[in-house]
């Protein structure tokens, strides 16, 4: 009661503490810290090289520290083998090519199968819930009897997204979900995430070298560069006026479309 | 450098056709009477979506096309000459010294077990065969320091796997120059790439272009890189030109549906930010790209298009010039 009164903030869903990753002399992540709030949706931008998508295998429970400290939902990272089997249902990944988490060797409902043994569900259960999420994300139920190379990429991609949705995780953390995506393409997935967050209030990490995009959905944003955050704050923020002059020149460096034309 | 004065031609592409073929199917018309027109020092962006044909039309340009594929017609005019696109081996003595590529991965066009240097100096071995050592590597040093790159000699022994990606395009670029092609075809040169990177390569290419008077073609589909650095743009849609002009006449007055619907889906950095976040939707064109072995009768835009009527279906229809707008033209029959 008294510690609720005392801190106004949101509790923290994801909450890393001066995480430090080596990969041999290699420091990879150099103290970072950050606490994403639940419900929201939290950027991390920068470069290849940064340190991304280390921080975000950090939080996956993919990768070690040196020093430091993960804690998801105010458990601290890593814990026993059962709660990282647990922690299947607290946070999901998407992939930067969500098609590619699908086994090519199954038909979409047997991978879809899986989450019930997991979960420790009933397979019909499942597959009930299934039937929503599918609906919701404009997929024909008879894609469970397909495999993933009979579907489109685009439906691949949706059922990729479904079977995370079908985990009910309180998290969901996207790796570049833009990449390579035509702008058409691009829409039509953010669109897809918008509305599962607004429906199911889950929290979101975008790790993304998509200014553009991040500046748009994310509440905050952490801008990374070698292995540490030079600036984080509100992304309205970050990403209008910019602190850090490595925030400035990235913003500087993105080509635009409409102002570029104005000049001519 | 009598060699240059003679390169200030134009070079363009006339009513390029090419099919897939494969084994017991009927061919796929991949690309429809595409035609191109590159003026000199210029540079042209070709943007389309995955799938859409851009990069066939670069490798037709090359003579690289697999052999699953059939040119139905079309002709590359340089200069005086006019050379047929089934014509492999013509089109094959045109690359490198008229005609040099960068291909999105520049790991693919680098030999791995070769240093920098080697690279360099085989391309100078191959344009200018009398140079002797001393004169290649005067030659590659500079070409290195002009791309870019600090310490030009010791980079000259480097290998591949000790350079970072924009490095390697720089190498492919520090390639082209020593070259001296006419048409330098970049195909997603820069996708691969950082944005800050990507605004480096990018001026390494103009700055080429300034050096050595050629043209560039940069196939992409990021409008941003079109809008910055090309002067003509060229639309295309499933195998077929949709709207061809200066990119400030096409960027601020697309005539095409799909131009617009694909300009209103691009995010713009400066774009106004909705609050909560939450709220914010994006633009999408309704729809998947035409399957090519099935297009939809009249426009092949047709289905996905928000502006279109009855006729649209009826015809074919052609690519014309826009009254009042001299250079720009549409494949629309509402846009007259």
């Amino acid at each position: 009661m008294y510690s609720d009164a005392m801190t106004q903030r949101p509790p923290a869903a994801i909450e890393v503490t001066a995480a430090v990753v080596n990969f041999g002399r290699f420091r990879a992540l150099d103290g970072v810290s950050i606490a994403v709030p639940a419900g929201s949706c939290f950027g991390i931008v920068g470069e290849s090289g940064s340190g991304k998508t280390t921080l975000l295998r950090c939080i996956l429970g993919l990768q070690r520290l040196r020093a430091g400290e993960v804690a998801i939902m105010g458990a601290v990272q890593p814990g026993t083998e059962r709660d990282f089997r647990r922690q299947a249902t607290t946070i999901q990944p998407i992939f930067q090519d969500p098609a590619q988490s699908l086994s090519p060797r199954r038909k979409i409902g047997q991978s879809m199968d899986e989450v019930a043994g997991c979960l420790g569900e009933a397979r019909d259960a499942t597959r009930a819930r299934l039937a929503e999420i599918l609906q919701r994300l404009g997929l024909p139920p008879g894609v469970v009897d397909q495999y993933p190379d009979q579907i489109s990429g685009g439906q691949a991609r949706r059922a990729a997204i479904a079977r995370a949705l079908l985990f009910r995780p309180r998290i969901l953390a996207a790796d570049e979900p833009t990449s390579g995506l035509d702008v058409s393409v691009q829409g039509d997935l953010l669109n897809l995430l918008q509305e599962v967050r607004a429906e199911t209030a889950v929290t979101l990490l975008v790790v993304s070298r998509n200014l553009a995009v991040v500046r748009l959905i994310a509440d905050q944003v952490a801008v990374m560069h070698r292995g540490r955050i030079v600036e984080q704050g509100d992304g309205a923020l970050v990403l209008q006026s910019p602190q850090a002059d490595y925030t400035a020149q990235l913003l500087a460096s993105w080509p635009r479309s409409r102002h570029a034309a104005d000049l001519m | 450098m009598t060699r240059d004065a003679s390169r200030s031609g134009h070079i363009a592409l006339r009513n390029l056709s090419v099919d897939f073929t494969g084994r017991g199917t009927e061919p796929t018309p991949v690309l429809r009477d595409i035609s191109l027109d590159i003026p000199p020092r210029s540079v042209v962006g070709l943007v389309g979506e995955s799938g859409s044909g851009k990069s066939t039309v670069a490798l037709a340009l090359m003579g690289l096309l697999a052999p699953n594929t059939r040119i139905r017609g079309g002709q590359v005019l340089l200069r005086d000459r006019s050379i047929d696109c089934a014509d492999s081996t013509a089109l094959a003595s045109l690359r490198g010294r008229e005609f040099a590529m960068i291909f999105q991965d520049p790991a693919g066009s680098l030999n791995p077990v070769f240093s920098v240097g080697a690279h360099l100096h085989e391309v100078l071995r191959h344009c200018d065969p009398q140079a002797g050592y001393a004169a290649r590597q005067t030659r590659a040093v500079a070409a290195l320091g002009t791309v870019g790159f600090d310490h030009p000699e010791a980079r000259m022994r480097n290998h591949m796997d000790e350079l970072s990606g924009g490095m390697r395009q720089r190498v492919v670029i520090a390639m082209a120059l020593l070259a001296r092609p006419s048409l330098l075809i970049a195909d997603e040169p820069t996708t691969a790439l950082d944005v800050t990177v990507e605004a480096q390569v990018m001026a390494q290419m103009c700055a080429l272009r300034d050096e050595i008077g050629c043209s560039i073609l940069l196939i992409t589909h990021s409008l941003g890189l079109v809008a910055r650095y090309c002067d003509q743009v060229a639309v295309i849609y499933a195998g077929e030109i949709f709207e061809r002009g200066a990119v400030a006449d096409v960027v601020r007055h697309p005539a095409h549906p799909y131009t617009s619907d694909l300009f209103a889906c691009n995010v713009e950095i400066d774009a106004a930010r909705v609050e909560p976040p939450l709220d914010q939707r994006f633009q999408v064109i309704p729809g998947d790209l035409p399957a090519l072995r099935d297009l939809p009768e009249g426009c092949i835009y047709g289905p996905r298009c928000a502006r279109a009527v009855a006729q649209c279906s009826a015809a074919h229809p052609r690519l014309l010039p826009l009254a009042g707008r001299p250079g720009q033209a549409a494949r629309c029959i509402l846009t007259r």
